[in-house]
Order: structure tokens, then C-alpha cells, then sequence
């Protein structure tokens, strides 16, 4: 197993290898949650912090449920963004953290880079939860997995995210993720969201939905968010929904094995009609799943975790 | 008391001195200075033996925050006085940005007190253009120049006001001296923290385009030409910026400017791993805009080298990206001779 970080702060610092190494570890853990008792010792001894500065239901649940199905002791700090501007710095905050001899920092920061920043001044293994307009790795390493449990090697696949590629962490995540395993990767969306010289990340960029998923074997439909900016970058929901948003009508004329994922939480209507969220194709509740083995994995890969043995998956 | 200084390189561009030489100084004056070997016959009580070194006049900058008064744990006149002479700069100009801004005569003066308290660098203060640095009125600019100012300016922030720069220019032509402008259109800018491009897609910071600083660019050329004012522009960073100025001095619209020595050597993808030393107003732009720079000091466009030393204290530094403060320090890591192969660079072509 191809493994030696510390932490895991974006896509972008792994190797293809590295990413197929938590993928693996991933499906070994997986079979975990199929059991009566849900839990192995694997991170039994080991602290791990959800540092939380930003809103978030799925994801800090994500990852404290991964946290206990691996047996660590866990604490969980909400901090308003409000009290942050007038109380300590980040860097203050979480050296008093580690003061207690912890082991894991898990933080979602609003700010692109607090986690490389953070990890550039701590001991303990930072995990990204998501920054900013960053990365969201553990979305999108969940989102691979799920792919490549429906398609097997993703080398030639035709990948298609769409949204509003400029604000997002989960699209940057995935452009490198599915890049470095070798998928073609397009990303749609309206002009004012799709981020200058993004085609230099390795991607084909395109405005026409229903040509961009013509020959795709799977779309991610980004969540929408319109009062992101002072600006106004496109007109309206319904004008969005019109050009960008999947539906069964649009579904009609697309490959019958389309996969179609969605990070959560769904705008319905929006980017998603309920017919698609909830129809054949979709593998919206699959990638929830699939969540828990995929941070389980990580938590043990950057807890210095190198091979899993018996003892870490007994019950 | 009689020196002289041999052996090192000369470079003088105003003399156009470039070559190894001598310096001959009587007391504190210079006497003499010449390429080759001193005369013979020349009297010393002390020979200075600088080979190997650069030997140039003091350098001017005329473009520096020296934070005093208000932000005096940042810099003071003292200190900035103080690292402008280590790194061979003899006179330097300082911004109206402090707290409270150099509105008033009383201001200028209290400057030029406490310059000649610390008596190291010649300090000439700025001006602000507005009243309060507010960008909403013109300041008493009359007694301002009585006081001392060599120019006017709003820097920190860009006069958005198009009404407020057209009469700042008029009404300081009077005087004969320039505003000072920091080219940014903040609508434009949109609270970026860095040039927008591939790396702030990549890095997923927010951008300020190239275009919010060209806009006010052609906008300041534009009102300098109709005004027949003097305008100055500070620390010019985009391809298209050079070019405009170019076309307009072309024109004889009386416009100089400046460039940064960052904005020469390095580009955003310094910025790759959120080092917030990187973090500048207007911000570190990409290679193309880098050899336009380097082009336009070649070919006259661009009239100086400007550090825009902007100190910070390491608290406002030593934070996340998008909270750190911008700016850079311009002269402690400035070594005589760094400082000197700029200059030489200004007379012999650049390369790139
Ligand atoms: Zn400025
Ligand atoms: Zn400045």
C-alpha cells in the first residue's frame, strides 16, 4: 500500500496510486457496516477533533459516524464564523487543541487553504472536510468510489459535472481525483460560474447540457446556490433550472446507463427534478453509504494506518 | 578629512557612469568621481578599497508606507528611516495612508519634525487627494503643497469617484504636482486576493481580474489628457496598463509610472501553497504581464522602480489567506548591490 501522509488535504497532493490506496482500504471497511455490531477497534486510543467553522449536517455526521464505527474518542467543536472575527486566530484555537495530545483535526473552514495552513503549523493529522472553494476530498474520493463500484477503471470514462463549478470544492476535488485515475472530465454550467483557465486543470468545459452528457457514462449535478455573491452571475433558479437542471423530459433523450450523483444537499426542482433524484439512475443514496467506508478509511490511512490486519477489523 | 573610494563598480545613470572607478570625498562632500584610476597626485587620508562592490548616489523611493503616525507597531519614521539607509536609499516618499491620514498641513509638518529628529533619509510626505482620505472631497491641497507635499494621493485605495479624480487633477496642475493613483476598480476587484487566473481557480481564492486595475488605468490616462494634470501611477502591474501608458505618453499626456521590484521577479503562482507573503495589492500577476513589465522599463514606459515597502507585523501575516493583510516589506531583504543591479538594469536592456 502506497501510504505516508499525515493528513489529507486535497486531491490535487495525491498520486493515482494514493488514491486507489484509500479506494481499497475503503472496501475493506465496508463490509463493517454490514454487521450486527458496527465497530472495530482500528482508531481505538486515537482523539479525533470535528472542528466545524461552517454549517454542515452530512458531512460532520459523515464523519463522527466514521470516527465511532472505528472506535475513536471524539469531541466536536461548532464555531460560528460570527465569534471567529473577534475571538482567537485559527492557529490559536487548534494549538490549544493539540495541548490535549490529540490525534485527528477533521475542519470545514470557509476559507480556501486553512487546512494547508493549519497543517503547515501543527503535529496532529489534518483531515479537510472541505475549505472554502478549495477541495472537498472525502466528497470526492466517496464520489469515485461509488463510480468505480458501477464502471470499474474509470481510464476513458466520460465524467460530467455540472453546476457552479467556480464556487466549488466538490468540482475541483473531483477534477483532480478523476483526472489523475484517467477519466475524461467535462464541466458545464453558466459562463459566470465556470472559473477562468479552469481547462488548464485537464478538463473540456462546455455550456450545452444536453450535448455534454450525449456520450457520458455518469453527471455529478452540483448544488446550486444563487445569493453566493454581491453579483448576480446568472438571472434566476427557474432560468437555471431550464438550462442546467436534470429532468425526466431531458432524461429521455440521454444513455439509459447514465449514472447520476449529486453531493446532497438537493435543490429539488433545481439541478434535480424528484423523478431523477429518486429513479433508476440514480446512486444519490448509494455515495451516503458509501461515505462512512471511505473517511473510515482515510481516518485510519493518515493515523498512520499502513495495512489493515485482522485485529483492526475485529468485532 | 579627504577619502577615496577605488576599485568598485561605478554606477551613476544620471552621470552616466557605468564602469569601475573612483570616488574622491572631501569631508562630507563628494569632489570627484571618474572612470578608471584615480588621478595621480590624489591625496587621501583614507582609501577605500571596494572591489568586488557597487558603488552608486543614494537611491530614491518614491513610493513607501512608513505607517507612522497611528500604526507605529508596524513601522515608524524611525525604523523605516532606519532600513531605507541599510538598504542604500537615501530619500524616500512616504504615503498619506496613515491613521489619521496626511490631510493637514500639521501633518506634513509633524513628518518633517520627526525626519529631521531621526535625521537618516531625506522623507518627503504625500498628501491625501481627499479630505479624510475619504475619496468624497478634496483636501486643502493649497496649504498641504505650502506645507511641503511633493504629490497628492488617495493610495491604499483608488479614487472611485470619476468627478473627485478629474478635479484632483485640475486643481493640483496649479501647483505642479502629480496625483498619485492606485488603479483599482474595487466593483471590478470584487474582494479578490489574488490575480485572477489558473491559479486562483486552482487554489479556489477569489480573483481580481487584470481588467479592474486597466479599467481605472485607461480611465486616470483618460481624465489626465483632458485635464492637462500630472498623473502618476502607482505600482502599474498588467500587460495592458504598460501598453496604455505607452499609447499616452506617445500622445504627450504628462503621465509617469511605477513598478514594483515584486511585480518584476515573481508571478502568482507564488502563491500555490497560500503563502500570504505573496498576498499584494494589486496583486502578483502572471508571466505574460511580468515581461510586458520588463519590456516597459526597457523601452522608457515605465519611469521607475518603486518598492511600495508596506510593513506588516507578523499577526496580520500569520493567518488564513483570505484574512491576511496585503503587502510587502521592500527593503530589509534589499542589499546594496541587489538594489544597485536594478538601477543598472534600467540603463543597459533588461533581460527577461
Ligand atoms: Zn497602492
Ligand atoms: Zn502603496
Amino acid at each position: 500500500m502506497a501510504w505516508d501522509k499525515k493528513d489529507l488535504l486535497g486531491l490535487e497532493y495525491l498520486s493515482a496510486e494514493e488514491i486507489l490506496t484509500v479506494l481499497d482500504t475503503a472496501r475493506a471497511f465496508s463490509e463493517v457496516s454490514t454487521r450486527a455490531i458496527k465497530k472495530v477497534p482500528a482508531l481505538r486510543g486515537k482523539t479525533v477533533v470535528n472542528l466545524f467553522y461552517e454549517a454542515s449536517t452530512r458531512t460532520r455526521a459523515s464523519f463522527e459516524l466514521a470516527e465511532k464505527r472505528l472506535s475513536a474518542d471524539i469531541i466536536n467543536m461548532n464555531v460560528s464564523t460570527s465569534s471567529v472575527t473577534k475571538g482567537e486566530t485559527l492557529l490559536d484555537t487548534v494549538r490549544n487543541l493539540c495541548a490535549y495530545k490529540i490525534d485527528v483535526i477533521v475542519i470545514r473552514h470557509a476559507m480556501s487553504g486553512a487546512p494547508i495552513y493549519l497543517a503547515r503549523n501543527i503535529e496532529c493529522s489534518v483531515v479537510n472536510a472541505g475549505d472554502g472553494m478549495h477541495e472537498h476530498p472525502t466528497q470526492a474520493l466517496l464520489d469515485i468510489y461509488t463510480l468505480r463500484e458501477k464502471l470499474g477503471d474509470l481510464r476513458g470514462r466520460r465524467i460530467v459535472i455540472v453546476g457552479d463549478i467556480a464556487h466549488s470544492r466538490v468540482a475541483r476535488s473531483n477534477i483532480w481525483g478523476l483526472t489523475k485515475l484517467g477519466a475524461q472530465v467535462t464541466v458545464v454550467g453558466p459562463s459566470t460560474l465556470i472559473p477562468r483557465e479552469i481547462e488548464q486543470m485537464g478538463v473540456r468545459v462546455q455550456h450545452n447540457l444536453d450535448e455534454a452528457l450525449r456520450d457520458a457514462d455518469a453527471v455529478n449535478m452540483l448544488r446550486i446556490q444563487r445569493e453566493r455573491e454581491k453579483l448576480t452571475l446568472f438571472p434566476s433558479l427557474r432560468e437555471y433550472a431550464i438550462l442546467f437542471g436534470l429532468n425526466r423530459t431531458r432524461m429521455q433523450g440521454l444513455p439509459d446507463k447514465l449514472i447520476v450523483m449529486h453531493p446532497g444537499p438537493i435543490n429539488r426542482g433545481v439541478e434535480l427534478s424528484g423523478s431523477v433524484a429518486d429513479g433508476p439512475n440514480s446512486v444519490i443514496l448509494e455515495q451516503v453509504t458509501n461515505s462512512l467506508a471511505v473517511r473510515m478509511a482515510v481516518l485510519f490511512l493518515v493515523t498512520g494506518g499502513t495495512s489493515l490486519h485482522p485485529e483492526h477489523m475485529s468485532a | 578629512m579627504t577619502t577615496v573610494i577605488r576599485n568598485g563598480y561605478l554606477m551613476d545613470p544620471a552621470r552616466q557612469l557605468d564602469g569601475h572607478g573612483w570616488v574622491h570625498i572631501k569631508d562630507t562632500q563628494i569632489a570627484g568621481v571618474g572612470l578608471g584610476e584615480p588621478p595621480a597626485g590624489l591625496a587621501a587620508d583614507e582609501t577605500i578599497d571596494a572591489r568586488g562592490l557597487v558603488v552608486a548616489p543614494g537611491f530614491i523611493d518614491l513610493h513607501t508606507h512608513l505607517r507612522e503616525p497611528g500604526e507605529e507597531s508596524k513601522e515608524t519614521i524611525e525604523s523605516g528611516s532606519r532600513a531605507a539607509v541599510a538598504g542604500g536609499f537615501s530619500t524616500i516618499v512616504c504615503m498619506p495612508n496613515t491613521k489619521p491620514p496626511i490631510d493637514h498641513a500639521s501633518l506634513v509638518k509633524f513628518i518633517h519634525l520627526e525626519a529631521q529628529r531621526v535625521n537618516l533619509a531625506n522623507v518627503l510626505p504625500v498628501g491625501t487627494v481627499s479630505r479624510g482620505r475619504e475619496g468624497k472631497e478634496l483636501a486643502d491641497i493649497g496649504e498641504l503643497v505650502n506645507a511641503g507635499v511633493v504629490a497628492i494621493s488617495d493610495d491604499g485605495a483608488p479614487i472611485m469617484d470619476s468627478g473627485l479624480m478629474r478635479c484632483a487633477l485640475e486643481y493640483a496642475r496649479m501647483f505642479g504636482i502629480p496625483v498619485m493613483e492606485h488603479c483599482e476598480d474595487l466593483q471590478l476587484a470584487n474582494l479578490g486576493v489574488m490575480n485572477e487566473g489558473f491559479y486562483s481557480t486552482k487554489l479556489g481564492l477569489r480573483g481580481a481580474p487584470t481588467v479592474a486595475e486597466d479599467v481605472m488605468v485607461a480611465r486616470n490616462l483618460l481624465l489626465a489628457e483632458y485635464t492637462g494634470g500630472r498623473l502618476h501611477l502607482c505600482h502599474l502591474s498588467t500587460a495592458g496598463g504598460v501598453r496604455m501608458v505607452r499609447d499616452a505618453k506617445a500622445r504627450g499626456v504628462q503621465v509617469t509610472c511605477e513598478v514594483t521590484p515584486h511585480h518584476l521577479v515573481l508571478t502568482d503562482a507564488a502563491v500555490c501553497d497560500y503563502d500570504t507573503n505573496f498576498k499584494m495589492n494589486p496583486p502578483l500577476r502572471a508571466e505574460a504581464d511580468r515581461l510586458a513589465l520588463i519590456e516597459g522599463i526597457n523601452d522608457g514606459t515605465i519611469d521607475a522602480i518603486a518598492t511600495d515597502h508596506a510593513p506588516h507585523s507578523s499577526t496580520s501575516k500569520d493567518v488564513e489567506f483570505d484574512q491576511a493583510a496585503n503587502g510587502v516589506v521592500g527593503w530589509v531583504d534589499c542589499s546594496k548591490e541587489e538594489a544597485a543591479s536594478w538601477c543598472a538594469r534600467r540603463t543597459s536592456p533588461w533581460r527577461a
